[in-house]
Formats: structure tokens, C-alpha cells, sequence
């Protein structure tokens, strides 16, 4: 089978999936100007409280009942995160930090305490698929245009991108760019809480502690890889799960080249990119920055 | 504490954690710490490198102990170590006069041989490894046979010549089983192809599924797992695709996936509790005990639900194999490390 | 808790009563945050701190536990003080840690090769983990300066790019030649960094790593160098003004804090693991960022901090035996910590500028 077969592609739609969600959320909270560092902590989140709220309604809705359950620990998370950066000035990457360390330490306990004992592996219901789609992909599908639309054609994605440019100008034009960072980090949060919980109930249909294994940080680093465009994002997510499957395929064809090194080469093409680019031009300027820096 | 902000968001964090964690009233509660306080009965410790959650290798492991606990009427205590906390969990389980520490995996061979000299008093036991002292012995559970078969199964089977295996690590103890699903597969059908991936990660549930789902488009139509954690993703692959896993470890043949045909499965209590009644008795041995299918502690169990697919020649040839490995006339391949 | 503080102050130089009254403070509201975390997660509180206390103090093998622990806690702390109070936000600890520990590795079979051993290998050994970790964080600070990538981007993927290579390496060409294990090939027990007593885990490295901290302070504020690390941190604007070239001491505070990283690698391999394995990094680098926010990025506050949150890890190996959730629930409390911490520095920021609305 071809890498670049239409089957293979449609294929790796559900592995790309999560990243891309997590990093369509995060390029417009870094597009405000905030950076959000404990998306890893927040995909982890949606991932398990997906798998909560499927087990907690089983029946007709389980699968939805756990998409919402992901999203709103998620967005939950998204709110502490956005009370201390937004409104307390505290440093983005030291709370984002903290963020991945309570949602890694929330969802291993509570998963060993409510899950640990079952004895067998975990088996849940998921989305339904009809030629390699589910309702999830194709809705965002659409929501690719949308968001591009939002963010480049509206009133609030011109202040959105002055928040993260020079929040001076974003209130001076009578917006308040702490508002519009805290929209902002809760889209993110919702954003990563779907990734996570459709790591669970669209890619694998189980939850294994610590299952994200480092898919958020991988997002972040996509959305500088896709240049803040949403279209860019989604290709180069869906780029990085064909390079994996390659990856794979390769393995089994029995080409003798180390499975690690291999694994290596998204991070590692990522920082190339990036390097050869560099993000001088491209990047929200205030990046980062607290908003009382400003002040 | 001067800052009453500070007091107030702790305690906001803390009561939503809280209600996150009242959504079942099942919680945790410390096991064994009121029988901690009994001393000089008979204490047997494990130690595994991950939580013994895994309905796999570790879980198997957890049973073994709990059987030692029942059967010995035991003191039990388990931990999860890796890595440089090794050495230091083998001593303080040695410290507190535990009888018998049990390392489940090479990675506490060195350690222990290291650690053990310096106890004489508790006696070591490792699952695989080479070293041994007179208070260190090895388990080496030949898992291998059980893959021999399921390698045998697969490629009498299989119906388009390509049968797959996906690990997450690749270290010796996995390599080691695949090699025997190979060899397996390679005298039942000379001409089988035998795809191997490597995952990398074992907790990696999608990386596990997506390797899998890639050896199934290379026409692969039995795949077999040493994914520890990640095997959901196997079976969930196989499921969606129609093709055949074998559980490996642990029985999973009843796996909700409803793929699992067969299981190479490790058997662990009876093992456990004969090097338990041997350390009780003062005959403990610091010997490598290889432990196979003419013990019974690696069996290879049919799914019963799948009876009716499997031809009867093939179940035949499988029985046949088992009785040859059991009566020590077929030597599975194995690699020692 | 003020007239200890003003008693302390009359015995002691004011830096001392500081650090004294700080960590009280800190004692203090942590004892409390752990008791709460404890009882949420319905921890009968009691017998798990004293189940925590026993692992990180009760004996001997507690403290070397401890202090274990706390070595690559504290170095791995300072090198994010380094970088951080430079402007880099560099979280990518973890993969200098990681290669600093890998070329540490890689030295020790040259030495063996030349019948080098003893003190002068162990020494070759950390300085060749240093340069490790240096080279490792060099890059980040690199491409920052000259390419304009953000650090926390740059050192995300460079972490996950050390582990895949670490992994690489120990399971192809570093490998061991006998057992066919993925590991490097053991120190011998004369090559290992000095223990007291062999059978604790206690080590060299906590004395290392508090002389390192000493003299990382020392560079930090009794040295125009390290003033000058700061002023490139705290206000881009004047050091342009006073024509310092910022870019050229963030690299620098990359490298050091790359090497202090590294060199805790490099102990963690020489003391601790004698060999590198798939498990070499246990996530220090990542859980060092907390050490380091709880000592308000000064490196002599480090050193509490770091035995603090090292007797916690440690603490929780003994806890974890009793309870499944053990060891995972320290992370929480890190967690909290940190944002505690956090707001509690806005909450004194905003008081001092009283009248003063955010928002």
C-alpha cells in the first residue's frame, strides 16, 4: 500500500485527529498572545473524564456523554489556568507546567482508584466511523474554514491578533484583551479536552494512564509548524501521522533502521523547520508576555 | 500563612479535586497497612516496574503474590520500582526483614545480585536475568513455547501468508518471544511472512493501534502483542479489521474485542508459591529455574468461542507440538539475557 | 512565627533568617496543603505523613533516599533559575539531563580503554556531562538568538528528540556487548561517585550540588557576569540601552543552565544508575521547574526547597506500598504548590500597589 494512497490518508485521519483539535485550539490562544504549555495536562483531562462520563452513562449516549465530560474537565482546567495567567499575571509557562503535573497526578489516582481493580483491559464504545469518518472529523472539518474565517475575517479575530501582537492596540480599539485571552484559553481548553476524549473514543476506544504520551507538547509545537494557520495545522498533523505510519511500515517491511530514530523525525523535522524559517515574522509578538508587562 | 488568597485558592483546588474524586465512593484505602504491624511471620515483597493494572505482565505477577499470600498465609507487600529506585526498594524491603523479594523483569537481576550479598538473611528472586548468588534466584518463564504455538496456529491459518507481531520496547524478553513466533510459524509453513513492528512506548494505546492497523494493510491476518498496557489498541485494530489476535501474558481471550483466539498465557502462581514454600522450608536455591509448559506455568488456551473456526488439523498439530514441548522433544528457541 | 523571626535575625546575618523564616513558611503551609490533599483523597491523613515521613527521614536509608533525591532535584532547579531569570524559558531540562547523562556514558569506555579510573574518571565523567548538557541546551539558546524559535518550543522537541536518541543509543551502539540488554555497560564500583556507606543510596552528589548552588549564587549576584544574566531577563530595553549584548548572555545563561542539567545526569549516571537503560529519565528536569518556582528563583533557597520536594518523592516510595495512588498523588501537590505560590506573589505585588485595579 502506498504512503500517499486516498486510503492511506483517510487511514491516518483518526491518529492525526487529536493533535490537530488540541493544536487548532492552541493557535488561537497563542494567536492572543497566550502560550499554553499545560496542554498536555489538559488533553490527559478530557482524555479521562471521557472515559468517566462513558462509564458513568452507558447506554445510547455513552459516547457523547464522555465527549462532554472530556471537554468540561478540560475547559475547567482551562479556567484555573486562565484565572492565574490572564488575571493574575503569573508566568504562562510556570502554570502551564503545573497544569500538566495536576492533571498527570488527578488522572492517574483517580484512575487507579476507580478503574485499577477491574483485572482486565479497558474496552469502551466509540464513534462511529463510515469510510474512515466519524462525525468528529468531519465536523471539523468544517471547522477549519470556520476558524480560519473567525480569526482572519472577523472584528474578533482582528483583536485577537492585536492581543497577542500589541495588546495596546486591542484596547485602545475598546476591546478588553483580558477577555479576549480568556475566550481564547477556554476555546483551547475545549479544544484540548475534545483531542483528549477523542483519543479515547475515536482513536482507540480504551484509557491507559498517561495515554496522551506527549501529544500535547507535540501540538504546540505543530501550530508554530503550521505557522498559526488552521488549514497549515490540520496538514502538517496529518503530515506527522503519515510520517508515522511510514514509520511503521518501514518497521515491518524490515528495513533495519532504529524504530526510535524514526519516531525522532517529527520533533526533530519540526525544530528543523522551524530553524530554517524562523518565527521572527510570523509569531504573535506579545507571545508569552503577561499582559502588566504592557501596563 | 500571610496571604489569605493564597489559603483561599489552595482550598478551592483542593474541594474541586475533591468533588472530582467523590464522583464514586470507591477509594482508595491502605491495604495492609494494619497487618504491617505483625512481625516475625512470613514476609514476601514484589516489586514491579509499572502498576499492576496492566491486565498483563505485571497484573500476572500481582496474582502470583496474592496466591502466595493465601496459600502461605503470607504477609504481602507490593511496589512499583524502576530505574535508579531499584536498588534502593530491594534494600528497604530486605531492611524491614521482608523473607523474600520478588523483582518482576530483568532490569532487577543486576541490582539484586548486587544488593543481595550484602543480605543474607532475605532471599532474592528475579524474573529473568542470569546472575545468581546463593540468596538470588531467577524465574525464567519460558513464554517463548506459548509463542511457539501461537506461531504455529497463526500461520496454519492464516490465508494470506503474512501474520504480524507488535511490541512497544524492544528488549530481549520481547524479542525473545517474537523470535519464537517465527520459528513457530516458520515449521508450520516455511513460506509464512512474519512482519515485526516496535512501538517504542508501552503505554501508547493509538501509537499500538496504528502499528497494528498498518501490518493488517500489508495483509496480515494474525497478529500477536507483547504491547504490555497498549494491547487494547492491538485487539481494537483487529477488531475494526477483521482479522485475528492472540492474547499474550494473561488469558485475554475474553477481551471485549471478542478477536482474541487464543492466548499465550504465564502462569505465575504455582511458581511463586514453590519458591515461597522453598524460602518457608529453608531449601531456597540460588538457581535459575526455567519454568515452561511441563510445570504449567505457560500454557497456550483456545478462545472455546472460536472452536468451531479453527480446523481440526490444526488443533491436532498444536496438541501434538505441546505434548513434543513437554515431554522435552521440541526445544523452543530462546535467547538468554 | 515573627518573633522567631526577629529572634533569628539577632543570631543571624539577615540572608540566614531569611531563608530560615522562608522555609518555616513554607513547612508550615505545605504540612497543611498535604493534609488536605491527603484527606481529599480520603489518605487517612495521620499514618500516610508519618508513612512519608518514615521513608524520607526515619533511617538511614530515608535520608540517602532523601538526598538522592534531592541532587538532581536541586542542580536541575538551578539550571532553570539560570536560564529563567535570563529571559529563556527553558523547560527542556529533561533532554539535558538526558544527553549530559548519554556523553557522560560515552566517555567512561574511552577512560576505561586508557586505564584511567578512580577520582580522575569520575571527574571526566561529570565534566563530560556537563559539556553534554550544555551542547544540548546551547542549541535552544542558538536558535533562539540567531533564528528568533521560542525556547519553550525549541526545548519541547529537543527533549523528545534526547529521549528517542537516548533510547537509540543504549539499545544499538552504546549497548553492552555481553547480555544483549538495552543498557550501557556498568560502571565498576571503584568508578562510582563516593557513598559513605554503600549500602544508602546517600552520595557526593548533594554536596556537589550544594556547592554548585553556593556558587551559582555567587555568580548571580556578587559578579557584573551573572548582574548582567539578570538585567537581560528582568528588562530587555535597559540592557540595550546599556549596550549589553543580551543575546550573547542568554546563550550563556542557556549553557550554564544546560550544564548544571547535564551534570546532574552525569551524577545520576555515576552515583545512581551506573549504566544508562530505557528508564534513565525519571522526569527530574521537568519536576526541578517546581523546586526552583518554590525557591522564587534564588539559588540559595533552591537548596530547601530541593531537600523539601526530594523528601516528598522520597516519602512517597514508602507511602506508595500502603496505597495504590501514592506516589501519583505527590504530583498534585507539587501542582498546587506551584500555583499557590504563584498567586500568593500576586497577591503580595498587588498589595504593595495598593489602589491599583488589575483589570
Amino acid at each position: 500500500m502506498s504512503i500517499l494512497s486516498v486510503r492511506s490518508i483517510i487511514a491516518t485521519i483518526p491518529y492525526a485527529a487529536p493533535v490537530a483539535f488540541a493544536g487548532l485550539g492552541e493557535s488561537i490562544g497563542q494567536l492572543s498572545g497566550l502560550i499554553n504549555v499545560g496542554l498536555e495536562g489538559m488533553m490527559l483531562t478530557g482524555a479521562y473524564f471521557a472515559l468517566v462520563g462513558t462509564t458513568l452513562f452507558p447506554g445510547h449516549f455513552a459516547v457523547e456523554a464522555g465527549f462532554a465530560c472530556g471537554t468540561i474537565a478540560a475547559v475547567l482546567l482551562a479556567v484555573i489556568s486562565a484565572i492565574f495567567t490572564v488575571w493574575l499575571n503569573a508566568d504562562q509557562v510556570v502554570v502551564g507546567t503545573a497544569v500538566n503535573l495536576l492533571a498527570l497526578g488527578l488522572t492517574t489516582t483517580l484512575f487507579r482508584d476507580h478503574y485499577g481493580q477491574s483485572g482486565s483491559l479497558i474496552s469502551l464504545p466509540s464513534l462511529h466511523r463510515t469510510f474512515g469518518f466519524d462525525a468528529l472529523t468531519i465536523a471539523f472539518l468544517l471547522l477549519l474554514p470556520m476558524s480560519w474565517f473567525l480569526v482572519y475575517r472577523t472584528g474578533w479575530g482582528l483583536a485577537i491578533r492585536a492581543a497577542g501582537d500589541y495588546p495596546p492596540a486591542a484596547e485602545s480599539a475598546g476591546f478588553s484583551v483580558r477577555r479576549l485571552r480568556t475566550g481564547a484559553a477556554l476555546i483551547g481548553g475545549f479544544m484540548a479536552g475534545l483531542g483528549g476524549a477523542y483519543l479515547v473514543l475515536g482513536t482507540t476506544a480504551t484509557f491507559t494512564e498517561n495515554m496522551t504520551a506527549g501529544r500535547g507538547f507535540l501540538a504546540i509545537a505543530l501550530v508554530t509548524f503550521g505557522r498559526w494557520k488552521p488549514s497549515w495545522i490540520a496538514l502538517a498533523a496529518l503530515f506527522l501521522g503519515l510520517l508515522d505510519s511510514l514509520q511503521y511500515q518501514l518497521q515491518a517491511t524490515g528495513i533495519h533502521i532504529s524504530a526510535y530514530l524514526l519516531q525522532s523525525l517529527p520533533y526533530l523535522g519540526a525544530l528543523i523547520v522551524l530553524s530554517i524559517a524562523g518565527t521572527g515574522s510570523f509569531a504573535p509578538k506579545s507571545l508569552g508576555i503577561p499582559l502588566k508587562s504592557h501596563e | 500563612m500571610k496571604s489569605p488568597f493564597l489559603i483561599g485558592s489552595i482550598a478551592a483546588l483542593v474541594l474541586l479535586s475533591g468533588c472530582l474524586s467523590n464522583s464514586s465512593p470507591s477509594a482508595a484505602n491502605p491495604k495492609g497497612s494494619s497487618s504491617s504491624k505483625q512481625s516475625g511471620s512470613f514476609k514476601v515483597a514484589l516489586l514491579t516496574l509499572g502498576p499492576v493494572d496492566d491486565a498483563g505482565w505485571n497484573a500476572l505477577a500481582y496474582n502470583g503474590l496474592q496466591a502466595v499470600k493465601t496459600k502461605l498465609d503470607a504477609q504481602v507487600n507490593n511496589q512499583v520500582a524502576s530505574g535508579t529506585q531499584i536498588k534502593d526498594a530491594l534494600r528497604s524491603y530486605a531492611q524491614q526483614g521482608y523473607n523474600l523479594v520478588i523483582g518482576h523483569g530483568y532490569e532487577y537481576n543486576a541490582p539484586a545480585f548486587d544488593v543481595a550479598k550484602n543480605f543474607p538473611k532475605t532471599d532474592f528472586v528475579t524474573s529473568s536475568g542470569s546472575q545468581t548468588a546463593p540468596n538470588l534466584a531467577t524465574f525464567r518463564f519460558y513464554l517463548e513455547q506459548g509463542f511457539y504455538l501461537a506461531g504455529m496456529m497463526a500461520a496454519e491459518m492464516s490465508k494470506t501468508g503474512v501474520i504480524a507481531q507488535v511490541g512497544g520496547d524492544k528488549v530481549p524478553p520481547i524479542a525473545s518471544t517474537f523470535d519464537a513466533f517465527e520459528a513457530g510459524a516458520k515449521a508450520a509453513n516455511p513460506k509464512i511472512k512474519v512482519l515485526t513492528v516496535y512501538t517504542g512506548n508501552g503505554n501508547d494505546v493509538a501509537a499500538a493501534k496504528r502499528a497494528t492497523e498498518s501490518v493488517i494493510a500489508q495483509h496480515a491476518d494474525f497478529v500477536i502483542h507483547q504491547a504490555d498496557n497498549a494491547a487494547q489498541g492491538v485487539f481494537d485494530a483487529c477488531k475494526e479489521h477483521h482479522v485475528f489476535a492472540f492474547g499474550a501474558n494473561a488469558n485475554q481471550n475474553d477481551n471485549q474485542s471478542g478477536v482474541v483466539i487464543a492466548s499465550a498465557v504465564i502462569n505465575a502462581d504455582p511458581a511463586f508459591v514453590a519458591v515461597a514454600q522453598d524460602v518457608k522450608d529453608g531449601t531456597f536455591k540460588g538457581s535459575v529455574r526455567l519454568v515452561g509448559m511441563d510445570t504449567g506455568a505457560i500454557e497456550f488456551d483456545i478462545n472455546p468461542k472460536f472452536q468451531a473456526q479453527i480446523p481440526a488439523k490444526v488443533v491436532a498439530s498444536i496438541q501434538a507440538a505441546e505434548a513434543a514441548i513437554k515431554s522435552g522433544k521440541l526445544v523452543v528457541p530462546k535467547l538468554n539475557f | 512565627m515573627i518573633s522567631e523571626h526577629n529572634k533569628a535575625k539577632a543570631l543571624l546575618p539577615s540572608w540566614a533568617s531569611q531563608l530560615l523564616l522562608r522555609s518555616g513558611l513554607y513547612i508550615l503551609g505545605f504540612g497543611l496543603l498535604l493534609a488536605l490533599t491527603l484527606a481529599t483523597f480520603h489518605l487517612p491523613v495521620f499514618s500516610s505523613a508519618e508513612l512519608l515521613f518514615h521513608g524520607a527521614f526515619g533511617d538511614q536509608f530515608g535520608i540517602g533516599r532523601t538526598a538522592s533525591k534531592a541532587t538532581p532535584l536541586l542542580l536541575c532547579g538551578l539550571g532553570v533559575i539560570v536560564a529563567w531569570k535570563a529571559g529563556m524559558f527553558n523547560i527542556g531540562g529533561e533532554g539535558q539531563f538526558v544527553s549530559g547523562g548519554l556523553l557522560g556514558a560515552a566517555v567512561y569506555p574511552v577512560l576505561q580503554s586508557h586505564h584511567i579510573s578512580g577520582s580522575i574518571a569520575i571527574v571526566c565523567i561529570l565534566v563530560a556531562s556537563a559539556v553534554g548538557g550544555a551542547i544540548w541546551a546551547g542549541i535552544a539558546g542558538f536558535l533562539k538568538v540567531r533564528r528568533g524559535v521560542d525556547v519553550v518550543i525549541s526545548t519541547i522537541l529537543l527533549n523528545f528528540i534526547a529521549f528517542q536518541i537516548m533510547k537509540w543509543l543504549v539499545s544499538g551502539p552504546m549497548m553492552e556487548k555481553s547480555g544483549g540488554l538495552p543498557e550501557t555497560p556498568q560502571i565498576t564500583s571503584k568508578d562510582i561517585l563516593w557513598h559513605p556507606n554503600p549500602q544508602t543510596d546517600f552520595h557526593l552528589g548533594i554536596a556537589i550540588a550544594i556547592l554548585v548552588a553556593l556558587v551559582i549564587w555567587w555568580i548571580q549576584y556578587r559578579t557584573r557576569f551573572g548582574l548582567e544574566m539578570r538585567v537581560v531577563g528582568d528588562n530587555p530595553t535597559a540592557a540595550r540601552s546599556n549596550r549589553l549584548s543580551s543575546g550573547r548572555r542568554q546563550i550563556e545563561a542557556m549553557l550554564i543552565s544546560g550544564a548544571l542539567c547535564g551534570l546532574a545526569g552525569g551524577i545520576e549516571y555515576s552515583a545512581m544508575a551506573g549504566q544508562i537503560g530505557l528508564d534513565f529519565n525519571q522526569n527530574w528536569g521537568f519536576l526541578a521547574i517546581p523546586v526552583a518556582l518554590a525557591a522564587g528563583l534564588q539559588p540559595l533557597y533552591a537548596i530547601p526547597s530541593a531537600i523539601f520536594f526530594g523528601s516528598l518523592f522520597a516519602g512517597s516510595v514508602n507511602l506508595s506500598r500502603y496505597t495504590q495512588s501514592g506516589d501519583s498523588v505527590i504530583y498534585i501537590i507539587q501542582a498546587i504548590v506551584v500555583l499557590g505560590l504563584v498567586a500568593g506573589q500576586t497577591w503580595k505585588m498587588k498589595s504593595r500597589r495598593t489602589g491599583e485595579v488589575i483589570g
